[in-house]
């Protein structure tokens, strides 16, 4: 049982640590579909995200994706703090992931060369993933999304309320999102935690900086 | 002819739409019409009653 768990709250890891990661930090914008998982705002209008909200999504996303085969589900991100906690899952669940620019047609057109039919995909922000979205929108499968308070919620099945702009925020939800899959299709112990921390989960300054 | 889980209107076969189990739960087909979609209105699960998205 995890420390958070003992403590009565029920959640998968320390709120602290949620803090820590800037999980949920949100923007000063917030969209009308969106309100509904925003505990408050400062007075300076920053929107700060349920941190509850967000770690029960994450348990139920879990779930879901643990349903599905591995080479079922596509996972895109488009940003580059995405694209190191993308790979990491990846490579602890077999998903696959997308994180280069998009090729249009990948999951429409039969006659592209690396054309692939998805059952779910997983994207870490609507914004910059919004062709993906469109193309599974065409095939008709289910989005789950990581979603800011900026955000717009459509053609999203699942929402994952959470910072997706922050380096640790994404790396600590993907890794959150690793270990309840493998505990949900039975890697790890409903106890077991993974060998690396989060902090492995981290793109990594100097990384993207060379990316650009 | 199928009913959205959401609004329950008739999807007609022409119209996009999503089929997928609850991701809670896990035993019940849930569709959503594209309008739904759209305006990401809620659904809730008939089995567990677990609200999305």
């Amino acid at each position: 049982m995890s420390t958070s768990e003992r403590s009565g709250e029920g959640l998968l890891i320390l709120r602290t640590e949620y803090i820590a990661a800037g999980v949920h930090i949100g923007t000063k914008v917030c969209t009308v579909c969106m309100r509904r998982f925003v505990r408050f705002t400062r007075p300076d209008g920053l929107n700060l995200i349920e941190i509850a909200q967000t770690d029960e999504k994450i348990r139920v996303a879990g779930k879901g994706l643990s349903r599905y085969e591995p080479s079922d589900v596509i996972i895109v991100s488009g940003k580059e703090y995405g694209r190191t906690p993308v790979l990491k899952m990846c490579e602890y669940t077999g998903f696959k992931p997308i994180v280069e620019r998009f090729p249009p047609g990948i999951f429409s057109n039969p006659k592209y060369e690396g054309y692939i039919s998805p059952k779910i995909i997983l994207v870490s922000d609507p914004k910059v993933d919004e062709k993906a979205i469109r193309e599974a929108t065409l095939i008709g499968i289910p989005v789950i999304g990581i979603c800011d308070t900026d955000d717009s919620c459509s053609y999203i099945d699942l929402i994952i309320p959470a910072n997706n702009k922050g380096r640790s925020s994404l790396a600590l939800v993907f890794w959150l999102l690793t270990r309840e899959v493998l505990r949900n299709k039975g890697v790890l112990s409903p106890t077991e935690s993974m060998s690396e921390n989060f902090h492995a989960f981290e793109t990594q300054i100097e990384e993207a900086a060379r990316t650009v | 002819m199928v009913t959205c889980t959401s609004c329950g209107r008739p999807i007609d076969p022409y119209e996009r739409y999503v089929k997928f189990t609850c991701f809670n739960c896990g035993e019940v087909t849930l569709w959503r019409c594209e309008k739904c979609r759209t305006f990401a209105r809620e659904l809730k699960c008939p089995k567990c009653g677990y609200v999305m998205p």
